[in-house]
């Protein structure tokens, strides 16, 4: 009698903790992966928005370009949300270190405000910050903010680069305001 | 029994809700969009001839008092313009050959003095000619060397001058230094022991036109502004009365400064914004002797 009920209990431990297990994976992995625009899971959904994407040709050495897109919590909960730039060359072997991000400005509510040091590499994470810098900027549910990054290309480059193409994409996480809440591992 | 069987399947409802539903404070998303794409320029090769005056004045045609000036023993310098030669007009040119289909840009190293404290009735400047047509054209001094950037017109053949002048008495004469001029590149600073220059001016191809008003006949304003985070205002003042000679004024939203041009030119240029500013508000206007307006413009650089 004693091992039946001993029996009972370890298997209702061990049901109880399976389904713990899963529920926390649930809990804590709920995540997703878009390539295009939007990218919507449970109630968080943020959209990346432009007029089109910056087309530039003849670009020189020296040159700086300016690129501006819309971030719209478009979910129903506050959202903090980071990022970072990377670069393809049409031809891989080029490296992406003539391109620099020299600002990264917010326009919300108030004036504009810059988050970022002068000069970052590619692949540098910024932090969409509030703008007095001490904290994450908290993005309302429906709430939209202007980014405006400024791109750089070093008066290095040599003349391997002439007539190839860069492509510059926005790698973009979000995670809720609540406490708790973690950023993805990889974006 | 019941009483496990009830707690087993309410964990299990619950787990399937979550797992569902994923019903979490702990979301976490990215994204990854292409947001900008960039054709660098097909064509830097270079068309200037000793550009770098390693065989000291050869392939230039030479005007007023031009000289070599190899103080800085590695860098070879030519010095147009001298305060004991008294020349209206100092400077270097030379031919060019261009593919009229490809764009050419024309990188320069100077350093500029001028000394006049009448600039605004001699007018001393250093300006680069194609053609005779100006491309660039400064007043301001540099205690440092300069890197400018040029987009040249696309043409088939031009000649390239490089000229410092003193439209008035010849008693001070600007002195201009040329350390660099090339179509292949910017000057590589590694190593180079030009210990100041500066960054370079992205001038690119102007794409836009804003109004202006004109109020007196005769007077043609034409601002324009290139598509670039460096923009650089150029206009350009004509008249068909030599009596006309206005004062150029510029007001910005980012100071309150009225900045006032000391006089007409052929050709002139502001760089608007600088130190990560991404937008303003110039307001131009032009006075005449009586400093009554002739002509208002806005630009809005966003």
């Amino acid at each position: 009698m004693k091992i039946k009920k001993l029996a009972k209990t370890v298997v209702v431990f061990g049901v109880v903790a399976a389904l713990s297990i899963g529920a926390t994976v649930a809990y804590f992995t709920g995540g997703a992966h878009s390539n295009d625009n939007v990218f919507t899971t449970g109630s968080l959904s943020v959209s990346i928005d432009q007029v089109s994407p910056l087309e530039v040709e003849n670009v020189i050495p020296g040159g700086f370009y300016q690129i501006d897109f819309d971030l719209t919590n478009t979910g129903s909960t506050p959202i903090f949300a980071k990022g970072y730039l990377d670069g393809t060359w049409s031809e891989p072997a080029l490296s992406t270190q003539v391109i620099s991000v020299q600002s990264v400005q917010i326009e919300h509510e108030s004036s504009p405000y810059s988050i970022t040091q002068f000069g970052e590499a590619l692949g540098t994470e910024f932090l969409i910050t509030s703008p007095d810098q001490i904290g994450m900027l908290e993005i309302d549910a429906g709430e939209t903010i202007t980014v405006k990054v400024g791109v750089k290309f070093s008066e290095t480059m040599e003349n391997e680069y002439q007539g190839t193409s860069l492509s510059l994409s926005l790698h973009l996480a979000a995670k809720q305001t609540v406490m708790g809440s973690d950023w993805p591992t990889e974006f | 029994m019941i009483k496990h069987f009830l707690i087993i399947s309410t964990l299990l409802l619950v787990f399937l809700f979550c797992w569902t539903y994923q019903v979490s404070g702990f979301f976490n998303f990215v994204s990854q969009k292409q947001i900008a794409s960039f054709k660098i320029a097909d064509h830097f090769s270079e068309v200037i001839n000793n550009g770098s005056f390693e065989d000291q004045l050869q392939g230039w045609e030479l005007k007023g008092f031009v000289e070599i000036d190899d103080d800085e023993i590695v860098i070879h310098k030519v010095k147009i313009g001298s305060q004991d030669q008294e020349f209206q007009q100092n400077g270097i040119s030379q031919d060019l050959s261009l593919d009229p289909d490809k764009k050419y840009f024309l990188w320069l190293v100077y350093k500029l003095k001028i000394n006049e404290t009448l600039a605004g009735f001699d007018q001393p400047a250093f300006m680069v000619l194609i053609d005779e047509k100006p491309v660039f054209y400064t007043q301001e001094s540099t205690l440092d060397w300069q890197q400018l950037l040029v987009p040249l017109p696309l043409v088939e053949t031009g000649k390239l001058e490089l000229i410092v002048q003193n439209t008035g008495d010849l008693l001070i004469t600007p002195e201009l230094e040329i350390a660099y001029i090339s179509t292949d590149g910017p000057l590589r600073t590694e190593g180079v022991p030009l210990p100041n220059v500066a960054k370079t001016i992205a001038q690119v191809e102007q794409i836009a036109e804003i109004e202006y008003i004109q109020k007196n006949p005769g007077t043609i304003l034409k601002f324009s502004t290139p598509t670039t985070q460096f923009p650089v205002f150029s206009y350009q003042i004509t008249s068909d009365s030599s009596a006309f000679k206005p004062k150029f004024s510029l007001r910005t939203n980012l100071n309150s400064t009225q900045i006032l041009l000391p006089t007409i030119h052929p050709f002139q240029e502001l760089l608007l914004l600088d130190n990560g500013l991404t937008s303003a508000i110039y307001t131009f206007s032009a006075l005449d002797a009586h400093d009554q307006v002739l002509a208002v413009g806005t630009l809005i650089i966003e």
